[in-house]
């Protein structure tokens, strides 16, 4: 695949703001009609186990690597979290983190320490001058992420570690951060994104906003956004004249589906100057339909993407869940893809090409006895034929007297040379992308009980067949306690 | 029980007389004949033996004493049990087995310990296993344990000796099973999530199955995966379905298994407290295997 040509035709100031401005318009007048609420659906709980189901990293995550990323797990007002972590394993270097959490009134952060730790460091938020601020590692999300807060997959309308809501705390930058919410919103930013120092501002009133974002040495990159019920449209324009534009809705559909709708625009050359690596593709058109009822869900995606010309790619997907978690759940799903699903120069481009999906995953608890069973096939053929990549993994959890819990998730896998493959595995606060390859197992044993006033866990990572040294280990030992009674402060 | 169930297993795992000679002694040049016999039975179904010591002759979705040694899957009645157990394969005396395994079960606690003795005195071993878990009506679940130790090596001075001793190893793993409905059963087993000395005789992946039965009429679908196949092209998992009707105090079932594509059939009647139960199984170029179980105690799968 060809990496995008630099080269590109500016366009005029002048034409780019009438294109967003008819976009903002599109989008308010089918937004206003949908009557549907502006809130996004609640963030998955990620104290949970890691879904069984190979995960998909970051673009900006190294090829082959592991990637960690902390969940977003909030603590009550006026608690403090104090966490000791350690792990090892018999060709894995000793690596031990401490962790501080506390909340308070009008002032909550979070401390983490510990040598070769990709996520230590400090964060801070709290209240002042007004508004709302925070300090250390930021993922701020500006409308719909074309300048700060992309999703990672094109796909995708939402980023899961981007923003207020999401389910992960990301990494886009670290710097500082204010925000005034009310009539008037107003934002600032400043701070070291992509290698790059970054400053920015952003108004907002009446569902629109506008912001800038600069960076030292000159470059510059502006957004116009709206948002209005469940539509939002957004357009960015940098100091070359490459612009981007995305707008999207989601509405009731006839039989109590959902529809959701998003397309974007722009020049293949357009970068965010805060994140690169998530500029994602230059033009796409995605559509979603869902449907969640008593004991049934379906999803269906179609999406359709280019980065650049000869860069382009596909994805349809049908998903189907029948049954409870009580009494049995049965999720079933096909897809097929085609193409890039990564920007040619993304370091996890992957193969692209064609490939047909079916996976099966059944769980169910009775009797203090969780079982989940699942298994995927990836194929370059037609209905999954020529496999290319299998994974079959299942996981038991048993409830014990006095709070012991104990999980064994054991997952198999195959993939063929070149294709990637990550599992994500809980550890304190995060979860660990393990980034696998070729063919081998694993088993992951987690035991949990209460010692101590607080909650002990202890996991042991262990791959049959393979060296020695794939043995890991973790423990990790959480207390929380109240620091005092928080004032009530009026919303 | 099972001491080198033919090309049943993945394409990949191998015998562990191909994986170790056995070591020279005074009777070495008989052994070797018969190693040779063996190994030649073995390359020419391109497939290799199976090592279940604790295989009960029974559907792969029954939990129970056998089945708990051997998978994890620990029966849902309580009490005690007894079971014998006997097997031959492809009709060779050299390879015929036997063993024993005794199960109990108080409140939701379930254990099971067994031992072995699999092969002739060139080509077999000895194993042990325990297994301890916790099951009810709905579901349960178990860590089972099995070491063994060959007794060739262990005979045989000379022998590099691995970490636990000239020709012993050792495995770990776990299962576990659920039935959320009437009728409706999964189960999950990764008998070897650990393993340590001498290589086990067969590499065994994880197994998921799903069963439901009604009116006494029970289907079943296994996946298995084939653990060390790296490089194989395609998807090496290995597949087995099955059915199997119940009448009165009798059961038949019947199995189909691919890798080799292979078929086998089961019976099992019971009396009282004591049931008998028997599997052969066909093998597209050697001749059958057959196994043979006795159990005496709990009331017969839920």
């Amino acid at each position: 695949m060809r990496a995008p040509r630099a080269t590109h035709r500016p366009i005029a100031p002048a034409r780019a703001v009438a294109l967003a401005a008819t976009l903002v318009l599109a989008i308010g007048s089918g937004g206003a009609g949908s009557g549907a609420r502006a809130a996004g659906p609640p963030p998955p709980a990620t104290d949970s186990l890691p879904p069984l189901a190979p995960v998909e990293p970051p673009p900006e995550a190294e090829e082959g690597a592991d990637y960690e990323i902390e969940t977003a797990e909030e603590i009550a007002p006026g608690e403090i979290e104090v966490e000791f972590a350690a792990g090892g394993g018999a060709r894995v270097a000793p690596r031990r983190s401490q962790r501080v959490r506390f909340s308070g009134d009008g002032l909550s952060g979070s401390v983490r320490e510990g040598r070769g730790d990709p996520l230590a460091g400090a964060a801070l938020d709290g209240r002042a001058a007004g508004g709302d601020f925070a300090i250390g590692r930021l993922a701020p999300r500006w409308g719909r992420g074309l300048v700060l807060g992309a999703p990672a997959d094109p796909w995708s309308a939402e980023a899961g570690d981007r923003g207020e809501r999401a389910a992960f705390r990301g990494r886009a930058g670290e710097g500082a951060l204010w925000r005034r919410a009310g009539p008037l919103v107003v934002e600032t930013v400043a701070g070291r994104f992509a290698r790059r120092d970054l400053a920015g501002a952003r108004l907002g009133a009446g569902g629109l906003s506008v912001g800038a974002l600069a960076a030292r040495g000159g470059a510059r990159q502006g957004s116009l956004a709206f948002e209005r019920g469940a539509g939002s449209a957004e357009a960015a324009l940098d100091a070359g004249g490459a612009w981007r534009a995305e707008a999207g809705f989601a509405r009731a559909a006839p039989g109590a589906f959902r529809l959701g709708v998003h397309a974007r625009a722009g020049h293949a050359a357009f970068r965010s100057l805060a994140e690169p690596r998530r500029s994602g593709p230059a033009r796409a058109a995605t559509v979603t339909l869902a449907r969640r009822a008593a004991g049934r869900r379906i999803e269906a995606l179609a999406s359709a993407w280019r980065f650049a010309p000869g860069a382009a790619g596909a994805r349809a997907a049908l998903e189907l869940e029948v049954g409870s978690a009580h009494h049995g759940a049965v999720v079933l799903g096909l897809e097929e893809q085609r193409g890039a699903r990564r920007a040619p120069a993304s370091a996890s481009a992957g193969r692209g090409g064609f490939r047909h999906g079916a996976w099966g995953e059944w769980r169910g608890g009775a009797a203090g006895v969780t079982l989940a069973l699942r298994h995927e096939t990836w194929g370059e053929g037609r209905f999954a034929r020529r496999a290319v990549r299998t994974v079959t993994a299942a996981r038991a959890e048993i409830e014990g007297p006095y709070g012991i819990r104990l999980a064994i998730t054991h997952t198999a896998w195959r993939a063929r040379r070149g294709e990637n493959l990550y599992l994500a595995d809980r550890e304190s606060g995060r979860w660990v992308l393990r980034a696998l390859g070729g063919a081998g197992e694993r088993a992951r044993i987690e035991l949990g009980a209460p010692a101590g006033g607080g909650a002990l866990r202890g996991s042991l990572h262990l791959s049959p067949g393979a060296a020695r040294g794939a043995v890991r280990w973790t423990l990790e030992w959480t207390r929380r306690a109240r620091a005092g009674t928080p004032r009530v402060r009026a919303p | 029980m099972t001491a080198a169930r033919p090309p049943a297993g993945p394409p990949t795992a191998r015998p562990r007389d191909v994986a170790r000679p056995p070591a020279r002694s005074a009777g070495a040049r008989a052994a070797c004949a018969r190693a040779t016999t063996f190994l030649l039975a073995i390359a020419t179904c391109a497939a290799p033996a199976r090592g279940r010591e604790f295989e009960p002759p029974a559907p792969p979705c029954e939990p129970g004493t056998a089945a708990a040694l051997d998978r994890g899957l620990a029966p849902a009645a309580g009490g005690a049990s007894l079971a014998c157990l006997a097997g031959r394969r492809f009709g060779l005396a050299e390879l015929g087995e036997r063993g024993v395994a005794a199960g109990f079960g108080a409140g939701a606690l379930r254990a099971a310990a067994g031992w072995a003795r699999s092969g002739d005195e060139s080509l077999g071993w000895d194993a042990a296993g325990v297994a301890l878990g916790v099951a009810r009506d709905g579901g349960g679940a178990a860590l089972r344990a099995v070491a063994r130790r060959e007794r060739a090596a262990a005979a045989a001075a000379g022998t590099e000796a691995g970490p636990l001793g000239a020709g012993v190893g050792a495995e770990a793993g776990f299962g576990a099973w659920l039935a959320p409905r009437p009728g409706w059963r999964a189960w999950a087993a990764a008998p070897q999530v650990w393993t340590r000395g001498a290589a086990p005789p067969l590499a065994r992946g994880l197994e998921i199955g799903v069963a439901a039965a009604a009116d006494g009429l029970a289907a079943w679908l296994v996946r298995r995966s084939v653990p060390g196949a790296a490089g194989t092209a395609g998807d090496a998992g290995a597949h087995a379905a099955g059915i199997s009707l119940e009448a009165g105090p009798a059961r038949a079932w019947l199995e189909g298994m691919d890798r080799p594509a292979r078929a086998a059939i089961g019976l099992a009647a019971r009396a009282g407290a004591l049931e008998v139960a028997a599997r052969v199984e066909a093998h597209p170029v050697l001749r059958e295997s057959a196994w043979l179980a006795l159990t005496l105690g709990r009331a017969g799968p839920p």
